[in-house]
């Protein structure tokens, strides 16, 4: 069986201490809308790690598909990135390429998207074409993208089903999607990212539509496959206990905003945002005493129409300083080696003064 | 079936041996060549005011269960005791149409899937409201409010009822068909993974909700659900199915501390813990292989292929749903009081 080359193998080379694959600064993302103007993405600037795995953490309508959307230059209609950069490092050293300028529909763009950067979607049902076999659609990708034959294309979907855990590869080709079952069809997709050798999976809530018994066979696979072949990994989902198992850094987003991030440890360990502090708080677990009383985060997460102004956080938070958080922007505020913090009571007092100053 | 002490809580519902069955039907004439065993007999009771769990991996039956108990897939055979308002009681297995209308009322749905329960092509004002005019129990001016306190009540403001189903988040969904099935102030809800699209903070919110409308209407939950660690939150017993049975049956701290059935301890094990100190691979108890086909179920014990524990006896005898040493605490294992399972609490 022809083996394909990897675009490169991370996983033996040394990496120096800073070694971004993406590097998102200052992004905007914009939708207009007939109802107006939503702020989908607000300044965000994160790093996924080569080789590692980066966790967006996040509740529906903090942006955290969009941003999985936009490095893949794909933020649905009506949206548009309208400013900040995405900067993707092919190779350590060689210039960046620059997403945001590159034509979503051009050559360069379709090159990295499926082939550079992989994605696996919630359902996987959506994912896959119904009417079409899963070898057509693996055969599609891997020819578009490593440019193989139909045999060789072949061959290598065969060893990407065997590498997910689907038994029987060869004969499976010519089925249907929907002749598997939720585990298998995800594992499928994964497979089906995987296909292209991608430096970057974006994994966009895999598992949340999956049995625990099943999420954990994907979570495990997932882990298997990022030390076997150094893929780097954006995890979205909003479920703390997935993100424990598998994060190396984690970010968390409110709202179009990151508002914490850093590595997993320690983010669990002692959270410093008091977004990150209640969502750890809201989940039962095993350890949580039953029946009693989960905390809450007050009120719901607000209209996107309706964004609250200063920390858009202010409204829900139980330790608000009036007068500040909803009048100023909170700006991200170092806590520790690799830590950020978006949180005015971490902020130094005499800038927060400057920066009240400045708005009166 | 547990003997019934004469103090035992009065039964909302009693379930026995129900069986649905899915025949797969080829050729002219049809002939039937196999059949789907969904549900494969199955008994439980509920009692009033209480919650039980229903957990299981998809295409063990637990949502084939509710359906059945809905009538919404008509049960193959056995029986299903309802104990009505009135105090009369109904086996909705064999119920005819009118005979359920009443029963629709008082007993509630909440689905797995948002996006398939509302109809896109109408205003979330209408998709709450029709269950209200319909019964009659508000029109007009009255209705708008009541949909509004409706909205409110599971976390969306009142304004969301002049929009379509489309305009809202799956999670946001899902708010909407909880606030339909509260609509009628019903007795007994079956929430089919009511919570499982919620938001981390929503869904906080929405089982606190759940909890405080028990607690304030004497409701009944039938909590069908994956997420045993919000099971364990939320239910008093807790049942495990594995195609198309009941395996364990238990109060929820039993089941939980000492599972007595070894796919109830692989379940536990496969929940993430909210720590990344204890990465969870080698707690992990892994299962080769995929639930098995409820349309080819393996002889003896349905488990046995995936079992770390199967003998020979395992391959061929049927474990039947017994009680343990544990009072209150069923298993259909051969070796349920002789294996050492782990907790959920071990696990950790």
């Amino acid at each position: 069986m022809q083996s394909i080359p990897m675009h490169a193998d991370f996983s033996q080379t040394a990496r120096p201490a800073h070694d971004p694959l993406v590097e998102i600064e200052g992004l905007k993302v914009r939708f207009f809308t007939d109802d107006g103007v939503v702020e989908a993405l607000e300044d965000v600037s994160l790093t996924v790690p080569r080789g590692k795995t980066l966790c967006i953490v996040g509740e529906s309508g903090s942006g955290k598909s969009i941003t999985g959307r936009a490095l893949l230059n794909q933020v649905p209609s009506p949206g548009k990135v309208v400013g900040g950069s995405i900067r993707y490092f092919r190779e350590p050293d060689a210039a960046p390429v620059e997403i945001t300028t590159l034509d979503p529909r051009g050559r360069d763009m379709r090159a990295i998207r499926g082939g550079e950067i992989g994605l696996i979607s919630q359902e996987p049902m959506a994912a896959l074409s119904p009417v079409h076999t899963i070898g057509n659609q693996m055969r599609e990708a891997i020819q578009l993208h490593l440019k193989l034959g139909r045999k060789a294309a072949d061959a290598h979907a065969v060893e990407m089903l065997a590498k997910v855990g689907i038994p029987r590869p060869a004969e499976r080709l010519d089925r249907y999607s929907f002749e598997f079952s939720g585990g298998m069809r995800q594992r499928i997709c994964i497979a089906l990212a995987l296909a292209c050798s991608p430096r970057l999976l974006i994994a966009d809530e895999p598992t949340t539509a999956l049995d625990v018994t099943t999420q954990a066979n994907i979570i495990d696979l997932l882990l298997d496959l990022q030390s076997e072949l150094g893929v780097s990994v954006m995890f979205i989902t909003h479920d703390l206990g997935v993100v424990a198992e598998i994060a190396d850094e984690i970010a968390v987003m409110y709202l179009g905003r990151i508002v914490e991030q850093g590595d997993s440890v320690s983010i669990f360990k002692d959270p410093k945002h008091p977004y990150t502090r209640a969502l750890l708080r809201s989940i039962p677990t095993f350890a949580s005493t039953r029946g009693g009383r989960l905390e809450t985060i007050r009120g719901m997460v607000p209209s996107p129409f309706a964004r609250p102004t200063g920390c858009t956080f202010n409204p829900r938070c139980e330790e608000a300083i009036a007068g500040v958080c909803n009048r100023v922007v909170p700006w991200p505020v170092n806590v520790g080696p690799g830590r950020t913090v978006r949180c005015h009571l971490h902020a130094d007092r005499a800038e927060i003064d400057r920066a009240l100053e400045s708005q009166s | 079936m547990t003997a019934t002490a004469p103090n035992t809580p009065e039964r909302l519902l009693e379930v026995h041996d129900l069986k649905v069955h899915f025949p797969i039907r080829i050729g002219f004439p049809k002939r039937e060549v196999s059949r789907i065993r969904a549900v494969d007999g199955v008994s439980f009771h509920i009692n009033a005011g209480e919650t039980l769990g229903l957990v299981g991996e998809s295409g063990c039956g637990k949502s084939t269960t509710t359906r059945a108990l809905l009538r919404v897939t008509p049960p193959t055979d056995g029986r299903i005791d309802y104990r009505k308002p009135d105090g009369s009681h109904i086996d909705i297995a064999k119920a005819s149409e009118d005979d359920m209308v009443p029963v629709y009322r008082d007993m509630r749905a909440v689905f797995q899937d948002p996006q398939a329960s509302l109809n896109p092509r109408m205003r979330v004002i209408d998709i709450i409201g029709e269950v209200l005019l319909v019964n009659g129990l508000a029109s007009g001016p009255a209705l708008e409010a009541r949909v509004g306190e409706l909205l409110r009540k599971v976390g969306l403001p009142p304004e969301a009822m002049w929009r379509f189903p489309h305009a809202f988040s799956g999670g946001e969904r899902q708010r909407i068909s909880i606030a339909r099935a509260l609509a009628p102030n019903p007795r007994f809800v079956i929430a089919d993974e009511a919570v499982s699209a919620l938001d981390v903070s929503v869904r906080a919110q929405i089982i606190n909700l759940l909890q405080d409308l028990q607690a304030e209407l004497g409701l009944t939950y039938l909590f069908v659900s994956h997420d045993l660690s919000v099971v364990r939150h939320i239910c008093n017993r807790v049942a495990v199915m594995y195609v198309g049975r009941i395996v364990e049956i238990a109060d929820v701290e039993d089941i939980f501390a000492k599972p007595r059935h070894p796919y109830t301890e692989a379940l536990l094990s496969a929940v993430p813990v909210a720590d990344p100190t204890i990465k969870g691979r080698s707690r992990r108890i892994r299962l080769p292989g995929d639930v098995a086909d409820p349309g080819n179920v393996p002889p003896g014990c349905a488990f046995h292929p995936r079992c770390r524990f199967a003998t020979d006896r395992c391959k061929v005898e049927t474990p039947a749903l017994q009680p343990t040493a544990t009072p209150g605490h069923q298993a259909a294992c051969h070796y349920a009081d002789s294996l050492d399972l782990r907790g959920a609490f071990d696990i950790q």
